[in-house]
């Protein structure tokens, strides 16, 4: 590896960033979508929590300012919030022109497959950030349309794109936002679904523990390897620790882990390369552990704030040179 | 469909009773075997195709920094190999005059010694940059790449309008506009054999390796640009990508002990060549605008120090001066011993006493400008100025014709453009783009802009022009 301009490589990493949590964001409204139908008539309450924890899963983003919980008010206000919400930094549409924004300029890094691939979603996006007020397009509409233009933009970057420093810095902003994001969802959303009470409405509890899993794109894959059994910790732990899936913190560190070796091959283990090897040995080799300390909440909450530390000192390796 | 020739000026494609000149049959042949619906459809095409591509330019004003594209008119020009063959040659000349013009203004400075150009006229133009006398770039190249504007007249001659000696943009144009045009109408190609352009880049590249400072084996080329919101960013980084080579800002450029340094993941990395989209005044807050940011401090040392190469060289703008431009010929005979191929706008100068005379006696026929004046201001466009607008145009230059210059106004050519479902007149100019290195190469094409306004002159991208794929026929193989 030659180096690369400090700030094309900030705003690749960060580019990638912007393309994963779009993603993110869109199935993470769509599950919310398809849970709203669901608990509708047996619990809206539920169903307007689920809406408003997005508030803690996307920190600093600007939730609808909605009370009550009229279910369909309160789940249109959080998906045009969180779709294209003026004001809001954490939407789909704030995503996605940040993302084209670093891809312009960096658009020398970039195969032009990919580039037209991001400014045509932003393109159409905007469109719709444009006529938001007014609401033509159907909101489920759109968040599908845009998920498959971000599926496509990941598929053109796995196809077209050289295996060399901007790849590198682009995978760790797109493996990065996924783990993050990730852990912030188990830290919200699972805790509640470990606990057993004596009223718990089974079918209810299931359809939080898919919503889960599909909002981290990982309920097939989760009953490939355990079947149909949605029991919660085992829902945490494959989250958490198993080696094969995609959306695993594990597996998320270990691409990180993977590319940071590559980047610093001969030159001395840095501090980021440090911390990531250490955070992903632990995911390898304590699950147990880590499980038994019998408070996912907390653990969550320290590997979240471990993972931050990774992007700080990225920042200040790579980035401000 | 009905192809309406020119009133006025010459018409580049159909001759007065509007039958297609010759290098012009095929195309309109092939034109006409289209009906409206399909040129609709493949003009969405081109037009989504441009948007999706990003290729824009940033419009300045009321919403800053909007993007916009450069509308395209799928009509090409069409040039023939005869035609191209004297303006290549003319400007080969040009520019070799050019640099050595400079190379001579910036260190012995004979031809003002000489009395070939007035030595006062030089020092008062703010691009003459007095502080850089001395500095020798490598090979004597001051102006590598450079575009010069070309008018066509009334009888078709082309003609010099101006040289850009700076930061010429234009060329991804000229290159898009011929992928572009080659997908969504490719049999216009049918019929001709065109020079391709698409090797620029390459040429770009080698250009500026060959002006690296001495001992660079394997130099480190890169492109300087504002920044995104600079209107031609997409050139920028249009030709970064094509020549495969950093684009880089004032911010990721540091200057230790006159060498010049880019900010990498892996600490600093020496750069030896920089092809600059940053206008002088910017490019070095401790020389030139101290309050610049876009610039570097301590570049212009380092290049003069001979560590790094800046394309343009600093300084070369003075060149490129219109109040310079009436002597260019003179400067060819000077340097060349040569009279100049591509000829000029007729010009008057007010500094000569006889000339000044005329201007005083035709200022209704002629557009009168400050030579060091720009955007219009101190200027009189004789053929639609009052008669009272004259007469205190008169009095101003009384007082100091030597201020001034003087031309005909140029009825320059047009060419047909498809608007509203007819192919209509629209005036056209030409930048072809010419390379200085290890030799002048011109590129065989260049920038068409086209005025889509009717009757309009003007054709720059940012007040309602457009452009046009340019084509350079090859010679006809026997």
């Amino acid at each position: 590896m030659r180096g690369m301009l400090s700030r094309a490589a900030e705003n690749i990493y960060w580019m990638g960033r912007y393309v994963e949590r779009s993603a993110e964001i869109c199935r993470m409204l769509n599950v919310g979508e398809q849970l709203t139908v669901e608990l509708r008539g047996l619990s809206p309450e539920m169903a307007c929590q689920f809406w408003r924890q997005l508030q803690n899963i996307y920190p600093g983003s600007m939730a609808p300012d909605i009370e009550g919980n009229d279910v369909d008010e309160v789940s249109l206000s959080y998906l045009w919030g969180y779709l294209v919400g003026s004001g809001n930094d954490l939407s789909v549409a704030s995503s996605i022109r940040r993302a084209r924004e670093n891809a312009r300029a960096v658009r020398e890094y970039l195969t032009r497959e990919v580039f037209e691939l991001i400014n045509e979603c932003w393109l159409q996006l905007d469109v719709d950030v444009r006529s938001a007020g007014e609401r033509h397009a159907a909101p489920d509409q759109v968040v599908q349309r845009v998920m498959r233009e971000v599926y496509g933009i990941s598929g053109a970057i796995d196809r077209t794109f050289i295996r060399d420093e901007a790849w590198l810095f682009l995978t760790m902003g797109m493996m990065f936002e996924r783990m993050y994001r990730g852990l912030l969802v188990m830290q919200h959303r699972l805790p509640i679904l470990l606990e057993h009470p004596a009223d718990l409405d089974i079918p209810l509890h299931h359809a939080r523990v898919r919503g889960v899993l599909r909002s981290l794109a990982s309920l097939e894959n989760y009953r490939r390897v355990h079947g149909a059994d949605l029991d919660p910790d085992r829902v945490a732990r494959f989250l958490l620790f198993d080696e094969h899936t995609p959306h695993s913190v594990r597996v998320c560190l270990g691409r990180m882990e993977q590319a940071i070796i590559i980047l610093e091959a001969g030159t001395g283990m840095s501090e980021a390369a440090r911390l990531i090897g250490r955070l992903s040995a632990r995911l390898r080799y304590e699950e147990n552990e880590l499980m038994a300390l019998g408070d996912l909440e907390a653990v969550c909450a320290d590997l979240v704030a471990s993972v931050t530390e990774v992007n700080d000192v990225l920042s200040h390796q790579y980035f401000t040179t | 469909m009905d192809w309406k020739a020119a009133q006025a000026g010459f018409d580049e494609a159909l001759t007065g009773d509007g039958a297609p000149r010759d290098v012009y049959a095929g195309l309109v042949d092939t034109l006409q075997a289209f009906d409206d619906e399909e040129i609709s459809r493949r003009e969405r095409l081109q037009h989504v195709s441009l948007i999706n591509q990003g290729i824009t330019f940033t419009v300045y004003g009321r919403e800053e920094g909007v993007e916009r594209i450069f509308p395209f008119d799928f009509v090409p020009r069409v040039i023939s190999a005869a035609d191209w063959a004297s303006v290549e040659t003319g400007l080969v000349q040009r520019l070799e005059t050019i640099n050595l013009f400079l190379a001579d203004l910036y260190s012995d400075q004979k031809c003002l010694r000489d009395g070939i150009i007035p030595h006062d006229l030089v020092f008062e133009r703010g691009d003459f940059r007095r502080e850089l006398i001395g500095t020798r770039p490598r090979h004597g190249i001051y102006t590598h790449i450079v575009g010069t504007d070309l008018l066509r007249g009334a009888d078709g001659e082309f003609l010099v309008l101006e040289d850009n000696c700076r930061c010429p943009s234009g060329v991804s144009y000229v290159l898009e506009n011929r992928n572009l045009l080659s997908r969504v109408f490719p049999e216009l190609f049918s019929q001709y054999g065109v020079r391709p352009v698409e090797q620029y880049p390459q040429l770009l590249l080698e250009t500026l390796r060959f002006t690296a400072p001495r001992g660079r084996e394997n130099p480190n080329v890169t492109v300087l640009t504002p920044g995104v919101y600079n209107s031609a960013y997409f050139e920028h980084s249009f030709l970064a990508r094509e020549m495969g080579v950093p684009l880089v800002e004032g911010r990721d450029l540091i200057v230790e002990d006159d060498q010049v340094f880019m900010r990498t993941t892996r600490g600093k990395q020496r750069v030896d060549v920089i092809y600059r989209r940053i206008d002088d005044e910017y490019i070095d807050p401790v020389i030139f605008d101290p309050t610049s940011m876009l610039g570097v401090p301590g570049l212009i040392h380092a290049w003069q120090a001979g560590n790094v190469t800046l394309a343009n060289a600093p300084g070369a703008g003075v060149a490129d001066d219109k109040a310079i431009y009436p002597w260019v010929p003179d400067l060819v005979k000077y340097y060349l011993d040569e009279d100049i191929l591509l000829p000029q706008i007729k010009t008057w100068v007010g500094r000569r006493g006889d000339e000044a005379a005329y201007i005083r006696e035709h200022l209704p026929e002629l557009v009168v400008k400050l030579a060091g004046g720009a955007g219009g201001y101190g200027m009189l466009v004789g053929p639609t100025a009052t008669a009272a607008e004259i007469a205190e145009f008169r009095e101003a230059f009384d007082e100091s014709p030597e201020a001034y210059i003087a031309q005909p106004l140029v009825e320059f050519s047009s060419h047909p453009t498809y608007i509203d479902g007819e192919f209509v007149p629209r005036r056209v100019d030409l930048r072809p783009f010419a390379l200085c290195g290890d030799g002048i190469r011109v590129i065989p094409g260049g920038l068409t802009r086209v005025a889509l306004e009717e009757g309009s002159y003007v054709v720059n991208s940012s007040q309602g022009g457009g452009s046009k794929d340019t084509w350079i026929l090859a010679e006809p193989t026997a």
